[in-house]
């Protein structure tokens, strides 16, 4: 072999081991790919359990609150009724139905944010219908009358994720 | 604790003479408003709730959820209900079914009801 001989040879084998990194790199880097992948599938998992848990928690909050406001509607009336209190006594009444009935509303907005999230694709949709199926119709029943005044008529209602939801599983063509 | 398949048939029981004070029957029909404030739904989340707190008499310890499965098959075969019934109803889904009946009976309070 000449010289021109041996530097062909020698480019080859260059050619032959760039080859080779380029392969070793592209098989490390498809790997690595997918363990990010994997990881980001792992966070998202986790982040809709923790969003999942956030709203179940804001549910309860809200929901301790109307309990907290009906206990003492009822304590403060202790079996009277409204036509049998005294002046000063029905304005605290009325305060205490004001009270009442800003804890419905703020009950009824964390459903309407649990169905938001649930609309928007950002919590499991079995789970999440499997969870709030009975809470939802029970919200969008008109003969529930604590709920009725914000919740009827659907058209005019401000709670539209929920009667969305509520049609999305109650309602078929 | 008494076995399974007795608390089973004492809980069947009751459900089943709550149906009896309701008037539920073969021949009537029956809406989700019959169901709403009757004695059958009250006594069935009575034992829904007795269910959830039994224990082991010798550990002490709350039923596993297999257990809790078992005695709610157990009902459910004692009173010919279809199995999926109890398995998608009754143990999964949670509720505000207690709450909303408290929120109508205050409404009724501050509209002056008794």
């Amino acid at each position: 072999m000449d010289a021109s001989d041996w530097i062909s040879l020698g480019s080859a084998i260059v050619a032959l081991l760039s080859m080779v990194v380029s392969i070793v790199f592209s098989i490390k880097s498809s790997n690595a790919s997918k363990r990010s992948n994997l990881n980001a599938i792992e966070a998202n998992r986790i982040a809709i359990g923790q969003g999942e848990t956030a709203l179940r928690e804001q549910i309860l909050n809200t929901r301790s609150r109307s309990e907290e406001a009906a206990l003492r509607i009822s304590d403060f009336l202790a079996g009277r009724k409204r036509e049998n209190l005294a002046e000063h006594e029905l304005s605290h009444l009325d305060h205490l139905e004001n009270n009442w009935r800003s804890c419905i509303e703020g009950f009824l907005n964390a459903y309407e944010d649990a169905c938001g999230k649930y609309l928007d694709s950002k919590t499991d949709k079995d789970r999440f219908r499997k969870a709030y199926i009975n809470e939802i119709k029970n919200i969008c029943d008109p003969k529930r009358e604590s709920y009725a005044r914000l919740m009827h008529p659907d058209s005019t209602s401000n709670y539209q994720a929920v009667w969305k939801v509520y049609r999305e599983w109650h309602q078929y063509e | 604790m008494a076995s399974f398949n007795e608390l089973a048939k004492e809980y069947a029981q009751r459900i089943k003479q709550a149906i009896k004070r309701d008037g539920f029957s073969h021949g009537r029909k029956i809406t989700g408003s019959n169901v709403q404030g009757s004695e059958t739904l009250r006594e069935a989340k009575a034992i829904k709730r007795d269910i959830d707190n039994l224990v082991y008499t010798s550990s002490n310890q709350p039923l596993t959820p297999q257990d809790r499965k078992r005695i709610i098959e157990q009902i459910d075969r004692e009173l010919g209900l279809p199995k999926r019934i109890i398995e998608e109803g009754f143990v999964t889904n949670a509720s505000n079914d207690d709450f909303s009946d408290l929120a109508d009976e205050i409404e009724n309070i501050l509209k002056g009801g008794s």
